[in-house]
């Protein structure tokens, strides 16, 4: 992202970041040498990609859960200017929960089933903070009633609660110690149309209430509408298109992006469409190496796509590409 | 036109009764394609289930081309199985990950056609192939994990197309694939339906695909049918709350 002009640390800057995972032998790039920017508090960005385009990696980068045969191999993740990738235990365990906090789609499924659904709540806030037993159970009823659990099921197990009602409990365990920046990986996906339109409501509630920033990842674009401002386009564990949401939905300039737009399944959908044949692209087994991520599949194809790589350039203000189209 | 009477009610046993599906009964006309459409628990997957042989009915029939197939044993159903295949949810587990494309498919053809003759296999996968638009030249060596969701798929089409059937049931076939390979599988079932006349019953979770590919569309909910007719009637003018809150919920794009 742009810089701010004012010369304030970023909440969060990540610069070159690659992470590789070693399999059978190889090293492959989960993420290829990625930057970006969370400026400020209230900022919010989708984190859109399909499978294998690196997005979820780059989420546990961020909370520094990144487990072998995974490794972040280069770059540099600072959190208000304090080198995460170089903090000790016991910086890591104020910064993750207390700072950064992160949900994902199984998350309702990890909820000790042997505990009540405010149990995990009152121990994150007895093990971070000095308050009382009584206090931290008062505190988890509050943040239940908050994310629309009826406090009265506080005592409740998970297997009593719905999807929708388990994911609630696990943002309330995430929001519990009040961070500044919230992970969501794909949150919502394992539930019905209607509990997740509540579910994101709730969260975009949350986001204005605590002027929470927002880092949502997902690989169904509607999903981002009314939920965050900006929007980064993943592919192969490489941003290939950064910028407004409202900007890159109305004109998407990397082939890439347009191809997601173009294929996007939704009520408006026509019957009939040019941008889906009946056949597709076979997958690329083997892609030539420092070639653009998309030169397979990419409609505007030239020589220069197969040698190089493009890098992601800001061609006008707030609008980032990673095509030799737009050079 | 030939069709297919299902109706039936299933209930588990634990205290008391519990229908994953009551009562359920339509039609359903030949060259069509249908939508059953509803949240998980709404005991669409039973139906086709049931439809496919794979669950028998607690009461009810499934007639089939005038025969009540849930009355004939396992070995009288080898026919119907011809007839009938279904696609299934996962791509990836329906496909045995050591054997590649052309063992799938024509292991398949040996087992349902009967058919001896190596170079008339080998013709008949890379027509199947072509059909649902891979090219086999390049498909052919390849084992799964060397294809994407989508091409999965198109392996699981074609090898359900081996036997030339009647009927395809899809069990949310495109709920896992990537956002942009899932709406060129709804055309390819759309195509196959045109030039094949095939009746495809589509289980699903999304309207959108209800709206894009079929010409009916069954809404359920909690084991019952709470709304069916055309799809762009049922869709546009819905009668059921249940539909109305499932359509008003769903994302939509910035106009």
């Amino acid at each position: 992202m742009s810089s701010s002009p004012s010369s304030s640390t970023p909440l969060l800057n990540i610069s070159n970041l690659s992470v590789e995972y070693a399999f059978e032998g190889m090293t492959v790039k989960a993420v290829n040498n990625v930057s970006l920017t969370i400026p400020s508090q209230g900022y919010t960005l989708g984190v859109v990609g399909e499978s294998g385009s690196g997005k979820t990696t780059l989420g546990m980068s961020i909370m520094r859960a990144i487990e072998r045969p995974g490794r972040i191999s280069s770059g540099k993740i600072e959190f208000q200017g304090r080198d995460v990738l170089r903090m000790s235990e016991g910086e890591l365990k104020k910064y993750r929960w207390s700072d950064v906090s992160i949900v994902f789609q199984s998350a309702m499924n990890s909820l000790n089933p042997v505990k009540t659904v405010s149990s995990p709540i009152i121990e994150i806030l007895r093990d971070h903070t000095k308050i009382s037993r009584s206090e931290a159970k008062a505190r988890a009823i509050s943040l239940l009633q908050e994310m629309q659990v009826d406090p009265r099921r506080a005592k409740a197990y998970p297997h009593e609660f719905s999807g929708g009602m388990k994911q609630r409990v696990v943002i309330a365990l995430a929001l519990a110690l009040s961070p500044k920046l919230l992970i969501a990986d794909e949150p919502t996906s394992a539930l019905d149309v209607v509990v997740q339109k509540q579910i994101l409501k709730m969260l975009r509630n949350e986001v204005k209430e605590r002027n929470l920033s927002l880092i949502f990842i997902t690989h169904e674009i509607p999903l981002l509408v009314d939920l965050v401002d900006n929007i980064a386009v993943m592919k192969s564990g490489e941003v290939v298109e950064m910028g407004p949401l409202n900007k890159v939905l109305r004109e998407p300039l990397h082939p890439y992006t347009q191809m997601l737009l173009g294929t996007l399944l939704s009520m408006k959908t026509p019957k009939e469409s040019v941008f889906a044949p009946a056949s597709e692209p076979v997958k690329s087994v083997t892609r030539a190496p420092n070639s653009c991520i998309y030169s397979d599949n990419c409609a505007y194809v030239f020589d220069r796509c197969r040698e190089e790589d493009p890098v992601l350039k800001e061609i006008e203000p707030g609008r980032w590409v990673a095509c030799h189209k737009h050079n | 036109m030939r069709n297919l009477c299902v109706t039936f009610e299933d209930t588990s046993k634990r205290g008391g009764k519990i229908f994953a599906v009551k009562d359920v009964s339509f039609d359903v006309k030949e060259g069509e394609i249908l939508s059953i459409a509803g949240e998980s628990g709404s005991g669409k997957t039973t139906v086709a289930r049931t439809i496919a042989a794979l669950l028998p009915p607690t009461s009810g029939s499934v007639i089939f081309r005038g025969i009540d197939i849930t009355k004939k044993k396992k070995k009288e159903l080898r026919a119907y199985r011809r007839e009938v295949q279904m696609i299934f949810q996962d791509p990836y587990e329906s496909l045995n990950p050591r054997w590649d494309v052309s063992t799938t498919i024509g292991t398949h053809i040996r087992y349902l056609t009967k058919e001896k003759d190596k170079k008339a296999i080998q013709d008949r996968i890379d027509q199947l192939l072509n059909e649902v638009g891979l090219k086999p030249d390049l498909v052919r060596h390849r084992l799964p994990h060397q294809l994407s969701g989508g091409e999965r798929q198109r392996v699981n089409i074609a090898r359900a197309l081996s036997s030339n059937p009647r009927m395809l049931l899809g069990d949310e076939p495109i709920t896992m694939l990537d956002a942009s390979q899932r709406l060129s599988i709804l055309r390819l079932l759309m195509k196959l339906k045109r030039e094949r006349n095939l009746t495809i019953l589509l289980i699903t979770h999304d309207l959108a695909s209800a709206k894009v590919a079929s010409d009916r569309t069954i809404i359920m909910y909690k084991g019952e049918i709470v709304e069916s007719g055309p799809t762009d009637v049922v869709l546009q003018n819905p009668k059921h709350d249940y539909t109305r809150l499932i359509l008003s919920s769903m994302p939509e794009m910035p106009a």
